[in-house]
């Protein structure tokens, strides 16, 4: 875990102490932007051939979070965050969820009223193993995909009082991998999107 | 020497007039004028936006303005304000979308009544945007009592890519989730009961085995 991360796992031990500040929208802590990621797939279970879905609530419920948490991604990890409940996990530091983004190609241009945007694209990867472990033979669901995607990121010019308007998102529609469930014993096709959106307001 | 006299009179000359030009040209930007872009690869996408914009002007003025000797000051000018109300516009359209777009995101995650109904009630909402978000929300909530209103909304739409996103969630809604299919695994890995017999087995306390000595005399 880099500096930034105890910094802000820190502060949010402390009490999620600035989080919500000056932000209309999305998720702020500590003065950074969390994007909050939905995660739809679906895979068809070998021994039944019924289709089974995958969403947020999927992952959370089999984790054990309660209602009201959400799944953001932040400088290259997801977290679980509940800030009614002061849940705040890296779960991908504890080997549950990966979101890595692996580009290829990206640009950027201010646009005329002083806007910042980058754009980027490349690949994907998203992985779930809710025993904390890369795939070992007694995870009781994972799953491993890739798909291409695009990420937009903004930066508006500073207002008076020093905050600029950050937005962030991301896109992968195509989504393919491997299911895991231990009582089958074999992977499945999985398939479907993750996708992030997030705004907020940032002091400069 | 006088050579040399008349060489240096020419160049400042020249130099002055230079200096007249580029301060005619500065005093013709607009307090409001957006600054060249600060990093490097900015540069190219300012430049090119310039050029367009300076393009898009000189068209406009063909028609609207005859008179040629103002049109080289004004057009850029004019072309680039409009560009940064169109900017402006754009980013807080994105921003009124954004925030709808938050609160659903805040609303999926719950598991009450009243989350359900705020994010069915954005399935209508005036701007497309917000309604592909409300279905991406349903989907998330992850209740079946979205079914009905999906596909009563489907119904009602004309849009083709819509109707169908809406028919989709609620198809995808309606699959088990993986907690589901883990249940009904879990009663199929358990033993099987025994299937209930005519005679069925005392479930009371049974008696304690009989020993040899509690065995009654012969």
């Amino acid at each position: 875990m880099n500096l930034k991360k105890i910094i802000v796992a820190m502060a949010l031990a402390a009490g999620l102490l600035s989080s919500g500040t000056q932000a209309q929208a999305g998720v702020v802590i500590n003065n950074y932007l969390f994007t909050p990621i939905t995660i739809k797939m679906s895979y068809t279970d070998s021994s039944s051939g019924k289709k089974v879905k995958v969403t947020n609530k999927s992952i959370l419920n089999d984790l054990g979070y309660p209602a009201g948490t959400q799944l953001v991604y932040w400088d290259g990890d997801v977290y679980a965050i509940n800030q009614n409940l002061g849940i705040f996990d890296d779960l991908s530091n504890e080997g549950y969820l990966y979101v890595e983004f692996d580009y290829s190609s990206y640009s950027s241009y201010y646009k005329a009223n002083g806007t910042y945007v980058y754009d980027e694209s490349g690949y994907l990867y998203v992985a779930f193993f809710d025993d904390g472990y890369d795939y070992v033979p007694d995870d009781y669901f994972a799953f491993e995909s890739e798909g291409t995607y695009s990420y937009t990121e903004t930066e508006s010019v500073d207002n008076a009082q020093g905050y600029f308007k950050e937005t962030t998102s991301f896109s992968s529609t195509d989504q393919i991998g491997d299911a895991y469930i231990d009582y089958d014993s074999y992977y499945d096709y999985i398939s479907g999107s993750t996708t992030g959106n997030g705004s907020g307001q940032i002091l400069d | 020497m006088r050579t040399k006299v008349v060489l240096l009179c020419l160049c400042a000359g020249v130099v002055g007039l230079a200096a007249v030009i580029c301060a005619k040209h500065q005093s013709s930007k607009l307090p409001g004028e957006v600054p060249a872009a600060p990093v490097a690869k900015s540069v190219s996408a300012a430049a090119a936006t310039n050029t367009t914009a300076n393009a898009m002007a000189t068209d406009t003025q063909a028609v609207t303005e005859p008179s040629p000797a103002p049109e080289v000051v004004t057009s850029p000018v004019a072309a680039n304000s409009a560009e940064v109300e169109v900017a402006n516009a754009s980013d807080q359209h994105a921003a009124a979308v954004q925030e709808k777009v938050s609160k659903l995101q805040e609303w999926e995650a719950n598991a009450d009544a009243q989350s359900l109904k705020n994010i069915l009630a954005e399935l209508t909402d005036s701007d497309k945007e917000v309604r592909s978000a409300a279905i991406a929300a349903a989907v998330q909530f992850d209740s079946r009592d979205a079914i009905p209103v999906l596909k009563a909304t489907a119904d009602k739409t004309t849009d083709s890519a819509e109707k169908k996103a809406l028919l989709d969630a609620a198809e995808f809604i309606a699959l088990p989730s993986i907690t589901e299919v883990r249940a009904l695994k879990d009663q199929q890995l358990q033993p099987t009961q025994p299937p209930p017999q005519a005679d069925p087995q005392p479930t009371t306390e049974l008696p304690p085995p009989q020993t040899p000595a509690d065995q009654p005399p012969q």
